[in-house]
């Protein structure tokens, strides 16, 4: 009669080996992972800010857009949300994308606002006048783990 | 025990005397208090260091051993929670930090939940194994 080598107490200590050696694996990696892409993507080789005005309505479109490398070694999905607010807080324009990059994979992303003409003059950052919110999230493992950047620009802040 | 107190104790301590201490004001002007962060974790070492040696003393069959065994498990629970979370316990392994740098405020929100329940899991189990052990020495009784 075949007998397991190992008694119940052996094999849950191996169980318990294991476990903390998969956790310490997957949180080593997904840590790597995070870091390597939030580098990448706030790099200012990463991407490209566009300002265009349509000459027909004098609407004015802001446009983010860029390549992004996911050079860890786990696959993630990526947010970025961009939100341009008033003085009162109000939402003027705001708009978000989401994409997911394969571990050694390059994908393009493109994030367009439209500021309405009467609004565009009712911002003006350098004159602390409205405020730029930029929220960028990255997960990895099955979205599981996750890093998110919150970043407010207030107008006038720098001077 | 040595190395429990080698790697949960002495390191956090080491690090601290490491670090230039206006690293460690810059990130407390920020809100992260690092020096606390590792002061606590050095305590929580030193708690683990001192169950490990209790441990020790005590024979594997004795209640004694198997209380401490599990003392020392819900011990290593905490650090884990308290390492995930970067000195906070109560959040279960999501970290909130605020700061501020030339007029942009930043908040960055990580969120390490997934080892929190590896851990729970992985002291859950050993938990079971320590019983395991105590019952095993009290059948050979």
């Amino acid at each position: 009669m075949w007998e397991l080598p190992l008694n119940k107490t052996k094999l849950l200590k191996i169980t318990i080996l294991l476990s903390q050696l998969f956790s310490l694996l997957f949180l080593g990696l997904s840590l790597h992972t995070l870091v390597t892409v939030s580098l990448a993507a706030i790099s200012p080789e990463t991407f490209n800010f566009t300002f265009n005005v349509d000459e027909s309505t004098g609407d004015l479109f802001v446009i983010l857009d860029g390549n992004l490398t996911n050079n860890a070694s786990l696959d993630v999905t990526l947010f970025f949300e961009f939100a341009v607010l008033n003085s009162d807080g109000q939402n003027i324009a705001k708009n978000s994308t989401s994409l997911n990059i394969n571990a050694g994979d390059t994908s393009p992303f493109s994030i367009k606002l439209l500021i309405p003409t009467e609004m565009a003059w009712s911002i003006n950052l350098e004159k602390n006048i409205g405020t730029l919110e930029i929220t960028f999230t990255v997960r990895t493992l099955g979205d599981l783990v996750g890093f998110t950047n919150k970043m407010v620009i207030t107008g006038g802040g720098e001077n | 025990m040595l190395i429990t107190f080698i790697i949960f104790t002495a390191s956090p301590l080491i690090i601290l005397q490491i670090i230039p201490l206006e690293i460690l004001n810059f990130l407390a002007l920020q809100g992260f208090n690092l020096h606390d962060l590792l002061t606590k974790f050095a305590l929580l070492g030193l708690t683990m260091s001192i169950l490990t040696l209790l441990k020790g003393f005590t024979e594997e069959t004795s209640i004694s051993h198997l209380l401490i065994s599990l003392s020392s498990n819900i011990f290593w629970l905490v650090i884990t929670w308290f390492a995930l979370g970067l000195g906070s316990i109560e959040t279960l392994g999501i970290t909130v930090i605020s700061f501020e740098i030339s007029g942009i405020s930043n908040t960055i929100m990580i969120d390490l939940k997934l080892f929190v329940y590896f851990a729970i899991l992985t002291t859950f189990l050993k938990m079971v194994h320590s019983i395991m052990i105590y019952k095993k020495g009290m059948l050979k009784k």
